[in-house]
């Protein structure tokens, strides 16, 4: 596990757990930007097949960690992966739910039930 | 007379940390022997502060630390440390702990340490009263395409929106996460005239398209004109960029499948999603974003 101001990374198996920490800053401002290209050379490694974002350390957020989420998307759809999101606050899923961004992520409570969720098969 | 409550499993140590605190003027010590009593003495009646012991049988007292600013935010908590134990008071400080004395210098430190955390508590408590008393605000922001003052405008704007009652605590984060969206799109989209696609693009690119605009004309110069007005039954939040306007009409629905995975266009979603009332001006470089209070509404 890397422990960063902005960003922490954890692999679980095939399956990097991300934990934004920030709400508003952009991953393209230069402080975060450093932490963020280490998160994606984890991203691109070959061990890793499938992402989770854990929501539960950042109480609310808006389209900048919605982006940020979607590139980490897309990157992993590219190696035939899947998104899981975790513990998004009341708020939270309120801006996923308004972004329609349910359809395409799977949204669990914990991580246990998104490491379910992941290790089943794609319908 | 402000009540100080100490913890500390060892008796002696209890005792001398009493004697120092004895020596001030208007307070009056209790303690406690373990984490687990503290919190029930605080559940009963909560101390003006709480000085604890680091090092505790059961409860440590960096766990009481996280303990009492879940529960009780309002009571400060100083922490004695032995020698060795920086690191854990930092750690200490970053989970909520208002300070920490090491031991060895108690005699020195911890009467004046305790003083001064009580007056910051007593000030801030007089401006929670005050903001309390607040019933209406107006305020005009000129500002420059400094992103990092958005974070402190909204912070303000938080405060301003629960001191006058406008909402509750949740609508209050709705309010802002509208008003962040807002003043992004005026900096990025319409002063520096970025685009959803080039945000998308490289980061590091995209960053250094921000740094080269933000520090060249025409894109320079420009301000962001904010006008917030904010009372019991309604807030009014109107931000003004200087670029050239956009036509929202024209912008992707990124609800429509077939833009979901676009960037554009989340943004004024969430604008549209938590405001009771959004409108654009004519060339599109001006919003005006108004909230209503739910009893209003009702």
């Amino acid at each position: 596990m890397n422990e960063s101001k902005y960003v922490r990374a954890e692999q679980q198996g095939n399956v990097l757990v991300i934990t934004p920490l920030f709400t508003y800053a952009s991953f393209t401002e230069p402080h975060i930007a450093s932490e963020w290209n280490e998160v994606q050379q984890q991203l691109d490694a070959p061990e890793t097949e499938q992402v989770i974002v854990d929501l539960g350390e950042i109480p609310y957020f808006g389209s900048t960690v919605l982006e940020w989420m979607a590139q980490l998307w897309k990157r992993i759809k590219v190696k035939g992966g899947r998104l899981a999101v975790v513990r998004p606050s009341e708020i939270g899923r309120e801006v996923l739910a308004a972004a329609r961004l349910e359809r395409l992520w799977g949204i669990f409570a914990t991580r246990d039930e998104a490491l379910t969720w992941l290790a089943k098969p794609q319908s | 007379m402000a009540t100080v409550l100490v913890v500390d499993d060892a008796a002696v140590d209890r005792k001398l940390v009493g004697g120092l605190l004895s020596k001030g003027k208007d307070l009056q010590v209790e303690f406690a022997a373990s984490g687990e009593e503290a919190l029930s003495r605080l559940a009963e009646s909560p101390p003006a502060l709480v000085v604890t012991d680091l090092v505790m049988p059961g409860m440590s007292g960096l766990e009481l630390v996280a303990q009492i600013v879940a529960g009780h935010p309002g009571v400060p908590v100083i922490l004695m440390t032995g020698k060795g134990s920086e690191d854990v008071a930092v750690r200490a400080l970053k989970s909520g702990a208002a300070s920490y004395v090491p031991k060895g210098v108690l005699h020195q430190h911890l009467l004046n340490t305790v003083q001064d955390v009580l007056a910051m508590v007593s000030e801030g408590s007089s401006q929670a009263r005050l903001m309390g008393c607040l019933k209406r605000g107006q305020f005009h922001f000129l500002l420059g395409n400094d992103a990092s003052l958005i974070p402190s405008l909204v912070n303000h704007v938080q405060s301003l929106v629960t001191s006058v009652g406008l909402c509750d605590e949740a609508s209050v984060i709705r309010v802002c996460i509208a008003l962040e969206e807002a003043l992004r799109n005026a900096l990025f989209h319409g002063n520096l005239e970025l685009t959803s696609e080039q945000r998308e693009g490289d980061s590091e690119i995209y960053q250094r398209l921000i740094d080269d605009r933000t520090s060249k004309e025409p894109y320079a110069s420009r301000r962001l004109e904010v006008t917030i007005e904010v009372g019991p039954t309604t807030g009014r939040f109107v931000i003004c960029d200087q670029g050239p306007g956009f036509d929202p009409a024209r912008l992707p629905d990124p609800t429509d499948p077939e833009n979901i995975e676009k960037v554009s266009g989340r943004g004024l979603l969430l604008m549209r999603t938590f405001m009771d009332e959004v409108s654009f001006n004519e060339t599109g470089n001006r919003v005006t974003m108004i909230k209503h209070c739910a009893a209003t509404k009702a």
